[in-house]
Order: structure tokens, then C-alpha cells, then sequence
């Protein structure tokens, strides 16, 4: 599965497109993290308990996207976006979106071409 | 009296129970219904509208009469699952009661914006874009 965040992947053709694939989760930490955070705020920097958080949140989003393209029987994933909002305390959900669609590669779409113009020659 | 006022002492405790349980059975109810919505007007409008978040169409087509269609939606949980979900929050983990809340909203935008769209015979969504706002109240 090729997921990406621009609308063409080089070296490939799209030749069928599947429509719109979604993912979303919304995630919390532990207390004793979100208790961590708060004493981290008094001196600033890095909160890594939320950092953690997110990169979770993503992974799990973007799992369910896969895995609604792999419904579709698309091989790639094309213009992914994702979004953050804000739900509730010490929550954070993360929404990705993109279109599922069907790959192959130039060479092949190109000689596939060839072949139906002599076909019909 | 003493039999009345220990009635009253279980009315205290009963009826916001009660009340808490409609309040959950309600909302549980509403959202069954409105996801075998959701699911019957999808399948109405997706399989004559195609619906992709790329900004180009592709080479073979051109554009007869492009319009900007939108969609949104306002939502809020239950009182009761909020509280879960905040006990929820104190373990860590998925909170899936907002995870079904955001997902059931993304799919009422999705259904009015495709409705739209159907409204003025289009066959095609191009460049879809979500955005989400906290209102607090």
C-alpha cells in the first residue's frame, strides 16, 4: 500500500479511482502522564507523554484508512490529510483522509496502450 | 410520615438515576437510527457521485459547471457517556464513544454535501476538504 501526501506518485499511473478513504481516532493518556504534562508546563519544553499520544493517534488512524482502501481493493493511497481537534480535556483527535486509488506502473500502462492501439489497427 | 420520607429519600436517589439512564438509552437510540440513515442515503448518493480529495481532474475530462458544495454539522455527547469517557481518560487508551461521535459527524457532512451536490445533477466531488471546531458551551 502506497500512501502519499501528493496527488501523483512518480513512475506510476492512476488508472482507477476509488473514491474517499477515512480513518479517525480519539485518544487520552494515562493520568499519571497528563499529571506529568502539567508539571512539565511549569518549566516548558517537549511535552513526550502527548507526543507519544499523537504519533499513536496517527498510526491508528491511518491503520483504519489502510485498511478501508484494502476494502476498496485500491493499491494506493494519494493526497492524505490529516486533521486535529480539540474534543475534551487531555484528548486529542486525529482524522486522516485521502482517495483510494489503483496504481500501475508507467512502463506497463504505456505497453498496455500500445497493445489496445494495435488491437484495434 | 416516616415511610414518607424515606420514599423520598429513594426518589432522591431513583429519579436522577432514571433520568441519566434515559438520557443514555435516548442518545444510544437516536444514533442507531441516524447511522442506518447514513448508511441508506451513502449507498443513494455514491453510486452516481464520486467523491476524491485530489485538487486535478484528470486529462480526459473538463469541467461543464463547477460549483463549491459544503456540509456541517454541530454535535455534542451524552451526559453519560462523557462521564465514562472521561473516567476512560484517566486509564489511557482509545475513547471510543468520541471516536463513533466524530465518525457518525464526518458522515452527516459527508451525506448533506453529497446531497447538495445531487441537487445539482453533479457526478463528481473534487478536493474535498475537513475542518473541525471547538465550540465550547
Amino acid at each position: 500500500m502506497i500512501v502519499v501526501n501528493t496527488e501523483t506518485v512518480p513512475g506510476k499511473r492512476i488508472v482507477e479511482v476509488k473514491g474517499l478513504v477515512q480513518g479517525n481516532t480519539v485518544r487520552a493518556k494515562h493520568v499519571g502522564r497528563d499529571i506529568a504534562a502539567s508539571l512539565k508546563n511549569l518549566v516548558g519544553g517537549e511535552l513526550k507523554g502527548y507526543t507519544e499520544l499523537l504519533v499513536e493517534a496517527r498510526r491508528q488512524a491511518m491503520e483504519r484508512m489502510i485498511a478501508q482502501a484494502e476494502e476498496l481493493q485500491a493499491n494506493a493511497v494519494v493526497n492524505v490529510r490529516f486533521a486535529t481537534s480539540c474534543i475534551t480535556v487531555s484528548a486529542a483527535e486525529l482524522y486522516v483522509y485521502g482517495t483510494a486509488v489503483v496504481l500501475v506502473d508507467e512502463e506497463d500502462a504505456y505497453q498496455n496502450t500500445e497493445q489496445n492501439i494495435e488491437l484495434d489497427a | 410520615m416516616e415511610n414518607f420520607f424515606c420514599f423520598l429519600n429513594i426518589a432522591q436517589i431513583v429519579i436522577p438515576v432514571l433520568l441519566l439512564l434515559i438520557c443514555a438509552f435516548t442518545r444510544s437510540y437516536i444514533n442507531r437510527k441516524r447511522r442506518i440513515f447514513l448508511a441508506e442515503e451513502e449507498a443513494k448518493y455514491l453510486d452516481h457521485i464520486q467523491i476524491v480529495n485530489t485538487k486535478k481532474l484528470p486529462d480526459n475530462l473538463r469541467c461543464v459547471n463547477c460549483v463549491l458544495v459544503t456540509g456541517s454539522v454541530v454535535v455534542a455527547n451524552d451526559i453519560v457517556s462523557t462521564f465514562l469517557s472521561s473516567l476512560k481518560g484517566l486509564l489511557g487508551g482509545e475513547l471510543k464513544n468520541y471516536t463513533l461521535l466524530c465518525d457518525t459527524a464526518r458522515r452527516t457532512v459527508l451525506v448533506r454535501l453529497l446531497a447538495e451536490a445531487d441537487s445539482l445533477y453533479a457526478d463528481k466531488v473534487y478536493n474535498v476538504r475537513f475542518e473541525t471546531a471547538f465550540i465550547h458551551g
